[in-house]
């Protein structure tokens, strides 16, 4: 997939052409300085903008409108790069090509702009009724997230985890910041993303570009459009001297156990690949090292993964196991990663985490949604399409004594256990 | 071979072959990748079955285990050449099938036939026994404390009497002890014959090459012993209880778990395609167009965690509504007065005439997607939709049809479990 600039004056506009699928997808994604303060402001709005307007008053009205346009996908997510908010409005409609109607793309669109630019307000304010109802129903997703003992332990996990970095990563909800919400704020965050974000809007399908182009400057006529914003996309990820040790207990069940890492080097794209292959191999399928010590040799857990959250620079591993074992399993991952430091890395390990990286590459293709998720990331981190035979060449060019390297500034920064009284 | 179409751009080739294996094989070559599923006709309700009037048993959680074991079948670990093949490889038991598939960008042939080598003959050792017992106690303590996973199974106790549609897929710890290299080779003659399994592939494959490669493979040359269908008695006497309610200070938030029971004789009309007419009628009950959505948010009693849904196994099925919240009360009062209004309803044309041309828009969506395509016709081959007219099936679809769904809407079938705090 190839992306295409156009030249339309007071737009940030680019193509994703390709025939390959029966339907077009069109992203507008605003990006800003990340300001911790708004970051359940910009969550709620992901929500509140989405699920009604000013010409759709109601959740309603909106769903109709979408089940008429051939069950309109619409989404809207929030999500810290580095030190950028990210706001990406997305919908994939059906091509009127595969359909009796011809306007079917250009309702879509109209659509998607009904819903980012014309808000339902009262008196020129996100209502105070939509805010409130977002604040209950956050605080009961909060009872929910405590009752699921595993997605507790991992809400619990990361706010130890980024104890220093509150600053810098939001994890959503930041109930320390709920006493401050109000349709003030929101309606203030709303503003910013309309007025002050830069804005880039992307279009991926099979469609004529002239027509397109007709199309998008006739819809965005008038609108605020700002073309360009210096955003830090890099992440810093402020570690500990001291380990953070944290237990908390519950009645009964399993033992969870997270183990997150300071990764003690700059983020930069190359690094970022080493320490993509590394969590593959480390934890990241069937024959990595976690998972045939752990699971297969030791029958310590029936699951066991790292992740590599690149856009934040963490990394963390992730098992449960029944309490009697635990020590042993902390201990275990502890080794696994220390072999691994000391370049005990097997060449076919090596070799097939390179081409596990390049095969899921190679499947995202098969979606236009996901390429063109890809390109807006790389275009926004690097300024440049995602090429996927460069980014093929540049795994495949990977020595293993290079990720060896790197990973012996892996250090553990925060072991979290939550476990049973019993 | 015979190719017949689903819509006018997406053709099925189907194949049995001599030894009864069913196949199924879906090209479509725009795309890199290819998935492909062996799907058994033995899941977690069979411990308890018939061949030829003889009653056999086996313990709870073997096609679990079975579906474990198979992964280490003759000493050899599967999944080690798919990964050498950049495959990837899992498999999943449900109440009543267990699935194998694999997905590939590279060559699917040398895949297909390791695949099938697996299933051709069976051997497994103690050692490998002893061995994944002791992973799949851990993936069994997993859900012990999860009152979510609890509660639903208390609601499917009230609703039924058959052990076979409340007790959990994997067994438990005390199950499994029984299962031994015996108990498998049972489970395999029984169950693992091509007569009850079938295989479907999707994606960029040749279907003639593939069906000329695999007649000669030893799974379809080898002489297999004559296959006696198995029979399963379901007990569905309905039960007197139709309220749980259980106090416990450890829950964070209530649970509220409801179903609504499809009666037998409802359930049993053949004339009814409920695969087919039951996800569409509750799809628009609860959308968020619909009345009854629209007086949950007014009262402030929907939130992330409800949901809704139609179960529909071959033997039985109920409608599904759950949700995580303080006010579980005054929800249940308030899903009670709407649900039972439905009998003398009128549904919303408006409503369905969007709904009907929102499920165009997900069908043409759903063939664009190589994974979504294959889920899809996997999904309609389990259910026993005939994958051939259910376009045409679900096109004719009215809203009178949904007036028996609507009827069944009273006290007498309705279910209730409460957790409170």
């Amino acid at each position: 997939m190839n992306i295409v600039k156009r030249d339309i004056e007071g737009l940030n506009l680019f193509y994703l052409p390709s025939k390959k699928f029966k339907t077009i997808d069109v992203a507008f994604v605003f990006t800003n300085s990340l300001d911790i303060a708004e970051v359940n402001e910009r969550n709620f709005l992901t929500e509140i903008l989405t699920e009604s307007t000013k010409k759709y008053n109601s959740p309603e009205k909106l769903s109709l409108i979408c089940d008429k346009l051939y069950g309109l996908d619409k989404t809207c997510n929030y999500h810290i790069v580095g030190n950028t908010g990210i706001t990406t409005f997305l919908i994939k409609t059906i091509n009127d090509k595969y359909l009796n109607e011809d306007n079917i793309v250009s309702l879509s669109i109209d659509l998607l702009l009904e819903i980012i630019y014309n808000p339902k307000l009262f008196q020129g304010k996100i209502p105070k009724k939509s805010t409130i109802d977002m604040i209950l129903q956050t605080e009961e997703l909060l009872l929910s997230i405590r009752q699921n003992k595993n997605a507790f332990a991992y809400y619990n996990f990361m706010r130890e985890y980024t104890r220093n970095n509150q600053e810098r990563i939001g994890i959503f909800p930041i109930t320390s910041h709920f006493a401050n919400l109000n349709n003030q704020t929101l309606t203030e965050s709303y503003e910013k993303m309309i007025n002050q974000d830069m804005l880039q809007i992307f279009v991926a399908g099979d469609f004529d570009f002239s027509q397109m182009d007709k199309l998008i400057k006739e819809k965005m006529k008038n609108k605020p459009s700002l073309l360009e914003l210096k955003s830090d996309l890099t992440p810093v990820f402020v570690g500990d001297k001291q380990i953070n040790e944290v237990t908390d207990t519950t009645s009964n069940g399993q033992t969870r156990i997270f183990i997150g890492y300071y990764l003690d080097f700059e983020h930069n794209e190359k690094n970022a690949l080493l320490m993509t292959i590394f969590d593959e191999l480390f934890g990241g399928y069937e024959h990595s090292k976690l998972f045939q010590n752990i699971r297969e040799k030791q029958q310590l857990s029936y699951y066991v993964y790292s992740r590599y959250l690149e856009d934040n620079h963490l990394f963390f591993v992730n098992l449960e196991t029944s309490k009697d074992l635990r020590d042993q399993a902390v201990k275990e991952v502890g080794i696994q990663l220390k072999n691994c430091q000391n370049g005990d890395i097997s060449d076919e390990i090596f070799e097939q985490a390179k081409q596990n990286l390049i095969k899921r590459l190679e499947k995202s293709q098969d979606s236009q949604t996901k390429m063109l998720l890809h390109n807006i990331l790389n275009y926004l981190k690097y300024d440049q399409v995602f090429d996927f035979e460069s980014k093929k060449t540049a795994i495949l060019a990977i020595q293993k004594a290079e990720i060896v390297e790197l990973i012996n500034y892996i250090k553990t920064d925060t072991v979290y256990i939550y476990t049973n009284e019993g | 071979m015979e190719k017949k179409y689903i819509l006018e751009d997406e053709a099925i080739y189907e194949e049995v072959f001599p030894n009864g294996l069913k196949v199924y094989i879906h090209p479509k070559t725009k795309f890199v990748q290819t998935f492909a599923s062996l799907q058994v006709n033995f899941g977690g309700r069979d411990f308890a079955y018939e061949i030829n009037d003889e009653k056999y048993s086996l313990p709870k959680g073997t096609a679990h285990f079975l579906e474990h074991m198979l992964f280490e079948n003759k000493g050899d670990t599967l999944s080690d050449f798919f990964i050498k093949n950049n495959a990837d490889i899992n498999a999943y038991t449900s109440r009543n099938l267990t699935s194998y598939y694999f997905s590939t960008n590279r060559e699917v042939l040398p895949l297909l036939e390791k695949l099938l080598d697996n299933f051709t003959d069976f051997e497994f050792t103690d050692e490998n026994v002893k061995k994944e017992k002791k992973i799949i106690k851990q993936e069994l303590a997993m859900s012990d404390d999860s009152q979510e996973i609890k509660a639903y199974k208390t609601l499917l106790k009230l609703i039924y009497k058959d052990e076979s549609i409340y007790e959990d897929i994997g067994g438990s710890k005390q199950s499994i002890k029984a299962i031994d290299a015996k108990v498998l080779k049972q489970a395999t003659d029984h169950f693992y014959h091509p007569k009850n399994m079938y295989l479907l592939i999707t994606g960029n494959i040749d279907p003639i090459e593939i069906i000329k490669a695999l007649k000669s493979h030893p799974y379809f040359t080898k002489t297999w012993p004559e296959y006696d269908n198995v029979t399963r008695k379901i007990n569905l006497q309905v039960k007197g209880k139709h309220t749980y309610l259980k106090h416990d200070s450890s829950l964070d938030t209530n649970i509220v778990e409801i179903g609504i029971r499809i009666p037998n004789e409802i359930f049993h009309n053949t004339d009814l395609n409920h695969n087919l007419l039951t996800k569409p009628f509750f799809s628009m009950l609860f959308s968020p167009a619909s009345r009854i959505y629209k007086v949950l948010k007014a009262k402030k009693l929907h939130n992330f965690s409800f949901s809704a849904s139609p179960v529909i196994e071959d033997d039985y099925g109920f409608f599904n509504i759950s949700i995580e919240t303080k006010k579980s009360k005054q929800f249940v009062k308030v899903i009670k007065e709407l649900l039972f209004e439905l009998p003398n309803a009128t549904l919303d044309d408006k409503i369905f005439k969007a709904y009907k041309r929102s499920e165009i828009g997900n069908a043409i969506k759903a063939f664009d997607n190589i994974k979504m395509s294959h889920s899809l016709i996997k999904r309609l081959l389990n259910d026993g939709v005939d994958i051939y007219s259910f376009v045409d099936v679900s096109k004719e679809i009215s809203l009178a049809d949904f007036q028996v769904y609507q009827n069944i809407f009273t006290p007498d079938n309705f279910y209730l479990v409460e957790y409170r705090q």
